[in-house]
């Protein structure tokens, strides 16, 4: 049977530095595509009920919350309407909803976690150490709760049309002007991953990539083992969305960079059309994991990529701390111009009064300009890491990895 | 004078300011902010049409009928 020892019926878990199963009663180990599904443990497999129809509908807190039975002990486990696998929370064991794997259809490949729990809090604690606004409570955080979540993916190929006016400057002598440039052209887009979850948001799996799919293998439900699963449960409507997404943002970037004749190239205008290859796509679980800590009463939820290491997420940062260094700076930069400025004004007053007070106030212009972008740009980077904290506080992700049993 | 000099003086001080620190803050607090790389997944672009210098009439029908055609 999945998930027991065939020397001593002890419980099997995926152990990701052997890439093997390994027994926690003798610590047998076996590979993976040895232990397959039996037809036999299939029609064992039992039938998962909907919560609201066992109590009563009007319950808000049954939507959407099945019963399975565990095939180990024979425990109630509470799952959600995508999961396909989970622990029991009596005897800790991996149950596998077969009949939900089967029915929906079948993964395809799997990505084997090779990072293991331990390494994964490791890679969060290594990036935090280097944050220098990172709060020390948050450096040294307690993680709420660590798990291992395949995430279920749609692997693509599309074929995208576009054409896109590029405006940039242009200098000629003294002056700038803006320039247009059309480009209009098709691509091809290989094994582009889409996250097939509908609970966890496209902006936080899409940060996880690069995943190396070259490594991906035949998938097993005995990779499972010890680990969190979903079903995809997202339509080809969502799934051409993603893709049209990702695709026209990728079309821009290189007809930008195709553009070298004018500075501070940007999209004028677009129109762009993708077509998904829907028959030669991939089902496939690709590995992560969701490390959560409670900072202030907020909790985060920490995403590592189960494969490579990389690792995601906004953090709270020392307001204190980087306002107080901001304005010293700000101060220190203040003097430094002033004296420079002090040298400089009275020769630039003079040589306008001279011949062009037009040159004198094209500088000042042109000073002015330059504080504001500073400003903006400084601006827009500090919304983007608050977008990114919102993201890790997001109930959503929150909810993605911890309403689950175990 | 000293004062026009102050105040240019503390726009571009704390303007320059501002931006480093939102510099830093993004490499110590944004962490893997980004997306694969559009060469992990393409080759490229094969362009059909490219226009330099279009002129005013030229950007507002660009592309028109190319998206189209299919
Ligand atoms: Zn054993
Ligand atoms: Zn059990």
């Amino acid at each position: 049977m999945i998930g027991r020892c065939r020397n001593c019926t002890g419980q099997l878990t995926f152990d990701p530095a052997k890439q093997m199963l390994v027994c926690g009663n003798c610590g047998g180990t076996f590979a993976p595509a040895d232990y397959g599904v039996s037809e036999q443990e299939l029609l064992w497999d039992t039938k998962v009920e909907s919560l609201s129809d066992i109590y009563g509908t009007d319950a808000p807190g049954y939507i959407d919350s099945y019963v399975y039975v565990c095939k180990s002990c024979g425990g109630e486990i509470i799952i959600n309407g995508t999961e396909a696998s989970t622990r029991c929370l009596y005897c800790g064991n991996t149950a596998v909803v077969f009949s939900r794997i089967a029915k929906q259809k079948r993964p395809g490949y799997i990505l084997p976690f090779k990072l293991s729990s331990g390494d994964a809090v490791e890679a969060v604690r290594g990036r935090f150490s280097k944050g220098f606004f990172i709060p020390k409570s948050i450096r040294n955080f307690t993680p709420d709760d660590v798990r291992g979540i395949y995430i279920p993916y749609w692997v693509v190929n599309c074929f995208h049309k576009g054409s896109a006016v590029v405006s940039g400057s242009v200098r000629r002598g003294k002056r700038t002007s803006t320039v247009y440039f059309g480009r209009a052209g098709h691509m091809n887009i290989t094994g582009l991953p889409l996250d097939a979850s509908r609970m966890l948001s496209d902006d936080s799996s899409s940060r996880l990539e690069p995943y190396d799919l070259s490594e991906m293998t035949s998938f097993e439900e005995s990779y499972l083992l010890g680990f969190y699963s979903n079903i995809s449960d997202i339509n080809y409507g969502n799934l051409k969305g993603a893709a049209s997404k990702r695709a026209d943002a990728y079309f821009d970037e290189l007809v930008l960079k195709s553009v070298h004749d004018a500075s501070s190239p940007c999209i004028h205008s677009e129109s762009h059309v993708t077509t998904v290859n829907f028959t030669n796509m991939k089902y496939a679980m690709l590995p992560a994991w969701f490390v959560t800590y409670t900072h202030n009463g907020i909790h985060n939820t920490v995403v590592v990529n189960g494969q490579t290491g990389k690792v995601v997420c906004g953090v709270p940062w020392n307001k204190t701390l980087f306002f107080l260094l901001m304005t010293v700076s700000g101060i220190a930069f203040t003097g430094l111009f002033f004296l420079i400025l002090r040298q400089m004004i009275p020769f630039l007053i003079d040589f306008g009064s001279g011949k062009s007070t037009t040159a004198c106030s094209y500088l000042l212009a042109a000073v002015a300009a330059g504080t504001i972008a500073l400003f903006s740009y400084g601006i827009s980077r500090i919304r983007r890491v608050m977008k990114s904290i919102d993201l890790t506080q997001a109930v959503s992700i929150f909810n993605f990895a911890g309403r689950r049993q175990g | 004078m000293d004062i026009l000099a102050f105040i240019i003086a503390a726009g571009l001080g704390f303007g320059l300011s501002c931006f480093l620190f939102a510099v830093l803050l993004t490499r110590s607090n944004d962490i893997g902010n980004n997306v694969g790389e559009a060469s992990r997944y393409t080759v490229g672009i094969e362009y059909d049409i490219i226009t330099n210098n279009l002129s005013d009439a030229e950007v507002k029908s660009f592309g028109r009928g190319y998206i189209t055609e299919a």
